[in-house]
């Protein structure tokens, strides 16, 4: 509980740019954090927080590789793009917040694109085929796994 | 200092705007699109936000712009997905490697 208020409370102070009211921040920042998991589970026990800044960097940088591809294919002279759509069937994710986090970060990811999610797979457009894709898709859910503490990082 | 590092920031983010903007045109279909808008311009944003984060007054400030692209990466996100899910049901199916788009690459 007291993590949640100083999250919030942090929170607070960042959006009013250090200018606001202390005061209010706080009681706003408790009231959340007693009302919020009531309703939206937006506090999973088992994230592994300190994985947190690792993951993000794993996220950026597949990311910026993302776009350069893109701009890659963009910029070439004539559009060549090995286009694809498959399924990718999950291995260990299993509950939909984690599923969802995934077909989130899929869009992020190099040349995929999630359209559909079902209950225990993505449908995956990619923008320019290779054999690393699956790989890729793999190592993006075993790191997505790792975060939730459901096994060890690849 | 501060000033120069975020301009090279800002300056770098400028191109993969540029790009994305090109990829919206060429690209053939909705979904190839939808690469080109989640991928090189949320990378775009991140670098001008860094510029100006750099260049911000306080750290409150900083913080504040990076928390805002942060919202913006995950409305892009799942706006995609939404996009696309919506395109699949009711629009054309993706198209495929050899599949002949007369319009693709102009």
């Amino acid at each position: 509980m007291l993590l949640r208020v100083a999250f919030y409370s942090g929170l607070w102070w960042v959006i009013t740019e250090g200018n606001g009211h202390v005061g209010l921040g706080v009681v706003l920042a408790l009231l959340i954090a007693l009302c919020a998991p009531l309703n939206v589970a937006t506090w999973p026990k088992q994230l592994r927080w300190w994985k947190l800044p690792g993951f993000i960097g794993f996220v950026l940088k597949h990311s910026l590789l993302g776009a350069l591809e893109v701009a890659r294919l963009a910029l070439a002279r004539r559009y060549q793009a090995n286009t694809h759509t498959q399924h990718y069937r999950f291995r260990r994710l299993t509950h939909h917040p984690q599923q969802l986090l995934m077909a989130n970060l899929v869009n992020l990811t190099p040349g995929t694109l999630t359209l559909r999610l079902h209950s225990d797979r993505l449908a995956i457009h990619i923008l320019h085929h290779h054999p690393q894709v699956e790989a890729q898709l793999q190592m993006l859910e075993s790191r997505i796994a790792a975060l939730y503490g459901l096994g060890d990082e690849p | 200092m501060r000033e120069l590092l975020g301009a090279g920031f800002i300056l770098l983010g400028i191109p993969f705007f540029i790009a994305s903007t090109v990829g919206l045109l060429r690209f053939p279909d909705v979904y190839t699109r939808l690469h080109a808008l989640t991928k090189a311009d949320n990378i775009g944003l991140g670098l001008i936000c860094l510029g100006l984060a750099v260049q911000a007054s306080s750290v409150a400030v900083a913080l504040k712009i990076a928390l805002i692209w942060g919202l913006i990466l995950l409305a892009s996100s799942t706006g995609a997905t939404l996009i696309a899910t919506s395109a699949i049901r009711h629009g054309p199916a993706p198209l495929r490697r050899n599949d002949d788009d007369t319009h693709a690459g102009r």
